[in-house]
C-alpha cells in the first residue's frame, strides 16, 4: 500500500524550468491592498488581476496589473499606487507606460478584461473594482481615455471577473461582469475563528447579481442580464470563462461562484437562434450539466477557472480552484453538455486539498500535447490563521488526464509560500513556450519565463474575424501524426485575469502541422495544411494564413 | 463409658446418635467437645455477624464517600470472602469513585475487582456494564468496552444500559451505520418514560453529534475548556483510543476518517498503513471501508477496486454499496451499475440522510440518459441537504425541548418525513400519543 505520497508516477522526462525575471525585465510592481491591522475588510484579500494585452498593436504582449488604493479615503492614495501598464520591448524588457498611456487608474482594483468594443482594431480594457468599474477606450495612438461614464458600464458594486464576447450575436462585443458580495464598510464585520479575529467569508454577506452589458454599437451599453436570461441564484462570482462547451460554436458562459452553485449559461441550438437579437435567450444549465456543484452535490468555493481537453477526447474540460481542505475540481466534459466531476480519478482532489487556489491556467510546459496546470495558492482568513501563505503548484498531466504535483521538481519559485492571486499565461517573448505572470498580495508581481528545454516543436495561431470580434466560441483542431489536439477560443478565465489569446499547439518531432481545422463561430470551417511549426500564424476567417510580424 | 468407648470406637455411628447419647455428653470428653463446638459456633456466628456489620459499615462508608476507609474494610472482608461478587463490586466502586488519585489507576484497580465477578453471578451483568463504562470513559479503550458490552448483552439481551453505552461507543468511533439497530432495540426495550429521551438522543447523534459528545469529551478529559475546537477535541479522543488500543483496526480507521474529513487523505492513508500491520485489519469492514474511501480520494482507483474485491463478508450495508457505486462511476464508468449500487447504499442506514450519495446517483442517472429520474434524485438530494441547514436544525432543537406542543411535534415529524425516515416518524407519534 505504500507508494509515492505526492508525485504519483515516475519523474517526468522534461522538468519544468520557470525563472522569475520580473525584476530583470523592469516589471516592478506589487499590489497594494490597504490591509490594516484588525480591520479585516474582505476586499483587501481578494485582488488582484493581470492582463496580457497588445495595446499598441506591435505584436508584443504588454502587461497590465490592477492595483488597490487607500479605502475609503481614496484621495490619500499615493500617486504611484495605480493600475500599471508595462510595455513589452520584444521580450527583452518592459517599460512602465501607465501614466503616459492613460492607464494609471486609482481605484480598489480587482480584475480586468480585454476586448475591442468599438471594433477599431485596438484592444480596450475594462477594470473591475471594489467600487465603480472603469472602461478604458484605446485611442489607437498608444493612449487610453476613460469611457466609463459614456458607455454606462461603471457598475458600482464589487466586481471581480469580466469577459468580452458577442452575447447576442449582433457582431459586436458585449461585456459580462461578475459581481461578488454586497459588502460595504457599514455592513462589514470581523469574524472569529476559535477566538482569533479574521476575514469573514462569503457566507456572511449577500450576493450581488452579475451584469451583462449589451453593446449598442454606438459606444453605449445597456444592462440586459435579465432580458437575456443570464440570471442565477445567489451568485457570489469570482472567475468567468466564455467558451463553447457543447460543440455548437456558440459560447457558453461559465461563472465560478464562491460557496454557491456555479453558473453555466447556454444558448439554444443554432437553428433555434433567430436573427432577431431579442430572441437570444440563455438558460442556466449548470445543474443538469453536472458542473454547478461537486460530484457529491456540495457547493464549492470556486475562484479560478482553467480549461483544456485534458484527456484528449476532443471535449474541453474545466478545472476550478477551491478553498483549503476542499478539493479543486476537474469537470470532465463528456459531450452533450454533460460533465463528470473527475477530481478523484484525475488525482486533482488529492493534490489540492492542502491548498487554497486562486488563479489557474492550463499550459503545456513540456509540449507533450497534454495540458498541464499551474495554480497560484494562498489563504484568505488572515495572517493570524495558519496556513496563510501557500506554495504555488505545477501539475503535470500524464496524457490521460491524470495529474501529478511536480512542484518540488520545478525550481525555487515553487518552494516559496505566497499569497497568490491572479495568474495569466502568455508567450511574452514569442519563443513558443508559455510564460506566466502571477500576482501575489505579499510579494512583487512575478514574471515567470518558461525556460524548459523540450526539443519539441510548436505551432502558434492567432485568429481574427473580419468584423474584429474575437471568435469566442470557435475552436481549432490540429492533427499531427494522427493525433488531434483541440483548443477553444476563450474569453476570460483564470482569476481576475486575461491570458494570451493566441493558441499554441504541440507538434512534437514534426516540423509542420499536418492538418489544421478552424471552426469559426459563424459556422465556417477553414482547413489548412502543412503550416510550418515554431512560429505564430495569423488566420483571418476565410483567408489564407500569414505569419505574425 | 463403655458406651462412650463403643461410640468412639465406631466412627461410622451417625452423629445424631452420638449426640443423643447422654452417656457420651456426660463424659468428660463429650463435654469438652460440646464446649468446643459451641465456641466454634459462637466464633463463626460472631465472625459472620462481624462481617455483616463490616459490610454494612463499608456500604455506609461508600455512601459517605469515605473511599479509603471503605477500601480498608472491604480488603479485610475480601480476604475472608474472595469470591464474594457483591464485595468485589463494592470494592470496584470504592476505587472508581475515588477522585483523589489518578483516575486511570483507580479505574485499573476497579476493573481488576470487576473482572473477578463472573458473568453468570447475580452481579455479572452490572459488573460487565460498569467495567465497560470504566474501560471506555477512563481507560479510553472503546473496543474492549464494546466486547464487555457484548458479554453483558449475552447475559441479558434486554439490558438497556448496555445498549445505551454500545450506542455511545459506535457514535464516538464514527460507526453510525451500526448504531441504528442498537437505537431501535433500546427504544423497544426502554420504558415508555425513557423513549422521548432516546428519541432526542437519536436526533442529536444523527444530526448534531457534537451535542452528545461534548459532555462525554469533557468527562473523559479531552475537552479542557468550553469553547475548545470540537474537531480538535475529537482528534485528541481518537488518538487516545488508538494509543490505548493499538491493535484494534477500528480505532485506526476512525483516526483516518478524521483526517479524510479534514481534507488530508495523505495523512489518512499514513494512519491506515500503520493499521495494516494488524493481522485482523483486512477482515474488518470498517477498516476496509475507510481504506477504500481514502484510496478513492487519492485517485488510486485501481488499488481501491482491488481492495474492494476483498471486502470482508457480509457484502452489504451503506458503506459497501457506496464504495461500489463510487468505483463503478469513477473507475469503470458504468453509470447504470453505479446508480444501482447507490440505490442499495441509500436503502441502508445512514443512506436515508446521505444527500451526497443521492446526488451522485442523480449524476449517474443523468449521464446514463435518464434525466427525469436524475432530476428527481437531485431534488431529493437538495431537500435532504436543506434539512441540515443551521436554521432548520435550530428550529428542531427548540422543538425537541417541548415536543408536547403539537406544533413542535409536527416540526419533528415533518423533519423526519422529509428524509423518508418512517420509523422515526412512527416512534415520535406513538411516544407522544402514549404520553412517553
Amino acid at each position: 500500500m505504500t507508494g509515492a505520497r505526492s508525485a504519483g508516477g515516475l519523474p517526468p522526462a522534461v522538468l519544468p524550468v520557470f525563472i522569475d525575471v520580473a525584476s530583470e525585465l523592469g516589471v516592478d510592481f506589487q499590489f497594494f491592498n490597504d490591509a490594516r491591522p484588525d480591520r479585516f475588510f474582505l476586499p483587501e484579500m481578494m485582488g488582484g488581476g493581470i492582463g496580457w494585452v497588445d495595446y499598441d498593436h506591435d505584436g508584443q504582449l504588454d502587461l497590465l496589473a490592477t492595483n488597490g488604493c487607500v479605502w475609503p479615503e481614496r484621495e490619500k492614495t499615493p500617486a504611484s499606487t495605480v493600475s500599471r501598464l508595462f510595455r513589452n520591448r520584444s521580450g527583452s524588457g518592459f517599460d512602465d507606460v501607465s501614466f503616459s498611456a492613460g492607464a494609471a487608474c486609482r481605484a480598489f482594483g480587482m480584475g480586468c478584461a480585454v476586448g475591442d468594443y468599438n471594433s477599431d482594431g485596438f484592444s480596450d480594457i475594462y477594470l473591475t473594482n471594489y467600487g465603480e468599474n472603469i472602461l478604458l477606450a484605446n485611442l489607437g495612438d498608444g493612449t487610453f481615455s476613460d469611457a466609463t461614464a459614456a458607455s454606462g458600464t461603471g457598475d458600482p458594486g464589487w466586481s471581480t471577473g469580466a469577459a468580452w464576447f458577442d452575447a447576442d450575436g449582433d457582431g459586436d462585443e458585449d461585456l459580462y461582469v461578475v459581481n461578488y458580495l454586497d459588502l460595504t464598510l457599514e455592513n462589514h464585520r470581523v469574524c472569529r475563528y476559535e477566538g482569533i479575529a479574521g476575514y469573514c467569508g462569503p457566507g456572511s454577506f449577500e450576493a450581488v447579481p452579475d451584469r451583462l452589458f449589451l453593446n449598442a454599437g454606438d459606444g453605449t451599453f445597456l444592462e440586459s442580464a435579465v432580458a437575456l436570461g443570464m440570471v442565477g441564484d445567489d451568485g457570489k462570482g469570482m472567475g468567468i470563462a466564455v467558451l463553447d462547451l457543447d460543440d455548437d460554436l456558440l459560447p457558453e458562459v461559465y461563472v465560478a461562484n464562491d460557496m454557491a452553485a456555479n453558473f453555466l449559461f447556454t444558448r439554444g441550438p443554432r437553428d433555434e437562434v433567430a436573427d432577431d437579437e431579442s430572441a437570444v435567450r440563455y438558460r442556466d444549465a449548470a445543474i443538469p450539466a453536472g458542473c454547478a456543484l461537486s460530484g457529491s452535490g456540495q457547493v464549492e468555493a470556486s475562484m479560478g477557472i482553467a480549461w483544456s481537453d485534458f484527456e484528449g477526447d476532443g471535449h474541453v474540460d474545466l478545472y476550478l480552484t477551491h478553498y483549503y481542505s476542499r478539493k479543486n475540481t476537474l469537470y470532465r466534459n463528456l459531450g452533450g453538455l454533460h460533465f463528470h466531476d473527475d477530481s478523484f480519478g484525475s488525482r486533482v482532489a488529492a493534490i489540492s486539498k492542502q491548498f487554497l487556489g486562486f488563479g489557474t491556467v492550463a499550459l503545456d510546459y513540456d509540449r507533450d500535447a497534454a495540458s498541464d496546470l499551474f495554480v497560484a495558492n494562498g489563504h484568505v482568513l488572515g495572517p493570524n490563521m495558519l496556513p496563510f501563505e501557500l506554495q504555488p503548484q505545477i501539475l503535470r498531466n500524464d496524457g490521460r488526464g491524470r495529474f501529478d504535483d511536480i512542484s518540488s521538481l520545478a525550481g525555487s519559485y515553487f518552494a516559496d509560500a505566497r499569497l497568490g492571486r491572479g495568474v495569466a499565461q502568455a508567450d511574452f517573448d514569442n519563443d513558443g513556450d508559455t510564460d506566466l505572470a502571477v500576482a501575489s498580495l505579499d510579494r512583487p508581481l512575478s514574471l515567470l519565463r518558461n525556460q524548459t528545454v523540450t526539443g519539441r516543436h510548436f505551432l502558434g495561431l492567432q485568429l481574427r474575424t473580419p468584423n474584429r470580434v474575437a471568435p469566442v466560441g470557435g475552436r481549432v483542431v490540429v492533427t499531427v501524426g494522427g493525433k488531434s489536439q483541440v483548443q477553444p477560443v476563450v474569453s476570460g478565465g483564470s482569476y481576475l485575469s486575461v491570458s494570451d489569446t493566441r493558441l499554441v499547439f504541440a507538434l512534437g518531432a514534426a516540423e509542420t502541422a499536418g492538418q489544421v481545422h478552424i471552426f469559426w463561430p459563424s459556422g465556417r470551417v477553414d482547413q489548412l495544411s502543412d503550416l510550418s511549426g515554431d512560429r505564430y500564424w495569423t488566420v483571418m476567417e476565410g483567408h489564407p494564413p500569414c505569419l505574425l510580424p | 463409658m463403655p458406651v462412650a468407648v463403643t461410640a468412639a470406637q465406631t466412627p461410622e455411628t451417625p452423629a445424631r446418635s452420638r449426640w443423643a447419647s447422654s452417656n457420651w455428653v456426660s463424659s468428660r470428653w463429650g463435654r469438652r467437645a460440646l464446649v468446643a463446638a459451641v465456641l466454634c459456633a459462637v466464633i463463626v456466628g460472631g465472625a459472620f455477624w462481624l462481617c455483616r456489620r463490616e459490610r454494612v459499615a463499608a456500604k455506609r462508608l461508600l455512601d459517605r464517600g469515605n473511599w479509603v476507609q471503605a477500601r480498608t474494610k472491604l480488603r479485610r472482608l475480601l480476604w475472608l470472602q474472595p469470591a464474594d461478587s457483591e464485595l468485589r463490586l463494592m470494592m470496584a466502586e470504592a476505587f472508581a469513585r475515588d477522585d483523589s488519585h489518578s483516575a486511570e489507576n483507580q479505574a485499573l484497580e476497579a476493573v481488576e475487582h470487576l473482572r473477578c465477578i463472573p458473568d453468570n453471578a447475580p452481579q455479572g451483568l452490572h459488573a460487565r456494564i460498569r467495567e465497560a463504562r470504566l474501560t471506555l470513559l477512563v481507560l479510553h479503550r472503546p473496543m474492549a468496552a464494546q466486547a464487555l458490552l457484548n458479554r453483558a448483552l449475552a447475559v441479558d439481551p434486554n439490558a438497556a444500559q448496555a445498549h445505551t453505552l454500545l450506542w455511545t461507543i459506535l457514535s464516538l468511533t464514527g460507526r453510525e451505520d451500526l448504531a441504528q439497530p442498537v437505537f431501535q432495540r433500546l427504544y423497544e426495550l426502554g420504558p415508555a418514560s425513557s423513549r422521548r429521551e432516546y428519541l432526542t438522543a437519536w436526533f442529536y447523534s444523527q444530526m448534531d453529534l457534537g451535542q452528545i459528545t461534548a459532555g462525554l469529551d469533557e468527562q473523559m478529559g479531552f475537552r479542557r475548556f468550553a469553547d475548545e475546537n470540537a474537531r480538535r477535541v475529537e482528534l485528541n479522543r481518537l488518538l487516545a483510543y488508538r494509543h490505548a488500543e493499538p491493535d484494534e483496526p477500528v480505532v485506526h480507521a476512525a483516526v483516518a476518517r478524521w483526517f479524510l474529513d479534514e481534507g488530508d487523505p495523505e495523512q489518512a492513508l499514513h494512519v491506515l498503513e500503520q493499521g495494516l500491520q494488524i493481522a485482523a485489519a483486512p477482515d474488518d469492514a470498517y477498516f476496509v471501508a475507510a481504506l477504500v474511501a481514502v484510496l478513492i480520494e487519492l485517485g488510486r482507483l485501481e488499488q481501491a477496486d482491488e481492495l474492494f474485491a476483498r471486502w470482508p463478508e457480509p457484502h452489504e450495508g451503506h458503506y459497501y454499496w457506496n464504495s461500489a457505486g463510487l468505483l463503478q462511476a469513477e473507475l469503470h464508468w458504468d453509470n447504470r451499475a453505479a446508480a444501482k449500487a447507490y440505490d442499495q447504499a441509500l436503502a441502508a442506514w445512514p443512506g436515508q440522510i446521505d444527500w451526497k450519495c443521492q446526488f451522485r446517483k442523480a449524476n449517474c442517472l443523468a449521464l446514463a440518459g435518464d434525466e427525469q429520474h436524475a432530476a428527481e434524485a437531485r431534488r431529493r438530494s437538495h431537500a435532504i441537504r436543506d434539512q441540515f441547514k443551521p436554521d432548520v436544525l435550530l428550529r428542531l432543537r427548540r422543538a425537541l425541548e417541548d415536543p408536547d406542543d403539537p406544533e413542535n411535534l409536527k416540526s419533528i415529524v415533518d423533519f423526519y418525513a422529509a428524509f423518508g425516515c418512517d420509523t422515526e416518524v412512527r416512534y415520535w407519534k406513538e411516544t407522544l400519543a402514549g404520553g412517553g
